[in-house]
């Protein structure tokens, strides 16, 4: 069988060049994000044949203000964040939500329903009175985001997926199904068949239904699918005996931006 | 019917084992809740005492993913196309229930249509795959076969049915490769011929168990669905009437019944290159999901939930017999019934849709194109 070298599409429709430059940024987030991709290994040096990273802190040094695809980890929880998201958002072609807390505001959310004293004093201590914060939120509450790999943490695969499509000048697809499905193709039995509560019936799916297989309950990290039915999940969950407030702690753990009010 | 034998139960490992030379043997075994076919291993020896498996056995002969052709780019071009060979492996799986052999037999139709649609891959699975059917001597409540032109012990796709007649076990052969492989056992184990006296009496203990199964789901409250009502009205009819956005109110688009089934067979097919290989996957798909429909030009014929749940029940009550001489598209295995997150309870859209199909005013309507 002939073969040839590996050629990238270089026609019109292609939006970045033939050799992008991709860029690393967080925000407040833990960068776990950017661990799973160092952790990536032998793929991230396939990646690395076709993309030149100019930033990346957690593997590299230096740092270059010229890059094609900025990767933004992590929420935006203060008001001077907006400034440097913004000047991400208008020097990159593309910019990529990486993770739970850029995609849908994830943990940080939290402290969107505890009152600002109390939050301050919990993360601050004395030092409460020093930063100036506001509700966190994910990056698409300030600029454009043109697309999101979700997930606490993502999932490494799925990232070395959606670099590929945006290579070939794709855009990047994400499941639009609940976690259900995956769960059906794991085996798994339902956690409420169980008795516990799970957040699989209104999640997006990708994650291969990870955290149930390995025998817990999905926390709903890679957000909502497009099409979640809230109304039903929540006659689900009343059925199976769990109380507005045991609802509420789960729904508000990844969450919390989105205002699902179940 | 005059050459079924009967074996002890006991001897019955021993025939299993007889059938796993030159064969991948698959048994119901049942671990963490979930009942599946496994390998098949004479030391965690057999149990018969199991409803069904938790998902259909449809996987073994459409697998979830599967690679039906492998190529090599040459920069953009055209590339050289290789199928991959499918399905070599000879399997029998033992145990399957008499519904989801039907399913097989309903893909039979589905999947080899005539000599222009016949699938490569299903046929190659199918003809090393041999069915040995157990019947069911206690339906479950979610069981309704016999409402779906099955029933607990029908003999329909298999190559052999067995019953558990608790200290022997009938095994009559439906097909001659079922004949061939009774011969091999018994060539192997001591069987008995199921004729004269002795054959009679476990014939008729096979006769009770398996009506007193269908006394069993004849007192369900849904044993007397009909399909004739829908069949008579047009398609433009059903597909027009007030009760679907009811039904699908309380879907969670979660696909869970659709995996779950033995006769969904929607499919999706990618192609997958890396460096400059490539491969064509068939994946299971799901009409539950947005993204089935969705037109590259952004189109949505089934935009909602609305339209996505009609379709699971259009396809399986109104176009499915459509195409297939009236059969219903549906076994009745009650999977999607246990399964459903949200208790959506196949049976009862059944009975709604066949009361609001009476209810329709006669339609002179015009037939709309399938859009199955």
């Amino acid at each position: 069988m002939e073969t040839a070298p590996v050629t990238l599409p270089s026609n019109e429709t292609c939006l970045l060049s033939a050799k992008p430059r991709i860029a690393f940024f967080d925000f407040a987030g833990c960068e776990g994000d950017q661990l799973q991709i160092a952790n990536l290994e032998e793929k991230l040096l396939d990646i690395l044949a076709h993309v030149e990273v100019v930033s990346f802190r957690e593997i590299k040094t230096g740092h270059a203000d010229d890059y094609d695809i900025a990767f933004v980890e992590g929420s935006i929880t203060r008001p001077e964040d907006e400034a440097r998201l913004k000047d991400i958002r208008a020097k990159a072609k593309v910019l990529v939500a990486l993770g739970a807390c850029a995609a849908i505001g994830g943990i940080n959310c939290l402290k969107n329903f505890m009152g600002e004293a109390f939050y301050r004093e919990v993360v601050y201590g004395p030092q409460a009175g020093w930063y100036r914060t506001y509700a966190a939120r994910p990056l698409s509450a300030v600029v454009p985001v043109d697309a999101e790999i979700p997930g606490c943490p993502i999932d490494r695969l799925e990232f070395a997926r959606v670099v590929k499509e945006l290579l070939l000048g794709r855009t990047p697809w994400l499941p639009d199904y609940p976690v259900c499905v995956e769960c059906k193709m794991a085996g798994n039995i339902c956690r409420y068949d169980l008795g516990k509560m799970c957040l699989g019936i209104v999640t997006r799916a990708g994650c291969g239904a990870c955290c149930v297989t390995e025998g817990a309950h999905c926390w709903g990290c890679r957000g909502l699918f497009p099409s979640a039915n809230l109304d039903a999940a929540r006659q689900v969950m009343d059925n199976a005996g769990f109380d507005r407030r045991q609802v509420q702690d789960l729904m508000r753990f990844f969450l919390g931006d989105t205002r699902a009010g179940l | 019917m005059y050459d079924a034998m009967i074996f002890s139960r006991l001897d019955l490992p021993r025939v299993i084992a007889a059938w796993s030379a030159g064969r991948a043997v698959y048994v119901p075994t049942t671990a963490g809740g979930n009942t599946t076919l496994a390998p098949f291993d004479p030391e965690r020896g057999l149990s018969l005492d199991y409803g069904n498996t938790t998902l259909s056995p449809k996987a073994f002969l459409f697998p979830q993913t599967e690679c039906l052709l492998r190529f090599a780019t040459c920069g953009q071009d055209a590339a050289l196309a290789v199928a991959e060979p499918q399905g070599t492996q000879k399997r029998l799986l033992f145990g399957i229930r008499p519904c989801d052999a039907a399913a097989f037999a309903l893909l039979d139709a589905v999947f080899c249509q005539d000599a222009h649609s016949t699938d490569p891959s299903w046929v190659s699975r199918r003809e090393r795959t041999i069915l040995v059917g157990l019947g069911c001597n206690t339906p479950d409540a979610a069981c309704f076969c016999t409402a779906m032109g099955s029933g607990p012990h029908h003999p329909r796709g298999l190559d052999i049915l067995a019953a558990d007649l608790g200290d022997e076990v009938l095994l009559t052969p439906v097909t001659d490769r079922g004949r061939a492989l009774l011969a091999e056992a018994a060539s192997i184990v001591p069987g008995i011929p199921a004729r004269g006296e002795r054959g009679g009496t476990a014939l008729g203990r096979a006769a009770t168990l398996r009506i007193n199964a269908e006394a069993v789901m004849a007192r369900s409250p849904f044993a007397g669905l009909t399909l004739e009502a829908v069949a008579r009205r047009s398609q433009r009819t059903v597909h027009a009437l007030g009760i679907w956005p009811a039904i699908a109110e309380t879907c969670l688009n979660c696909g869970v019944c659709t995996f779950a089934c033995p006769t969904c067979h929607c499919f999706d097919i990618q192609d997958e290159t890396k460096g400059a290989s490539g491969r064509r996957v068939r994946n299971w798909d799901t009409c539950m999901s947005w993204l089935f429909t969705a037109h590259a030009s952004g189109h949505n014929p089934r935009p909602t939930k609305v339209e996505r749940v009609r379709q699971r029940f259009m396809h399986k009550f109104k176009y499915m017999p459509m195409n297939l001489g009236g059969r219903p598209g549906c076994v009745g295995c009650g999977r999607c019934v246990r399964q459903c997150p949200v208790n959506i309870d196949i049976r009862e859209v059944l009975r709604t849709l066949d009361m609001a199909c009476r209810a329709a005013p006669p339609s002179g309507a015009p037939r709309a194109e399938a859009d199955s």
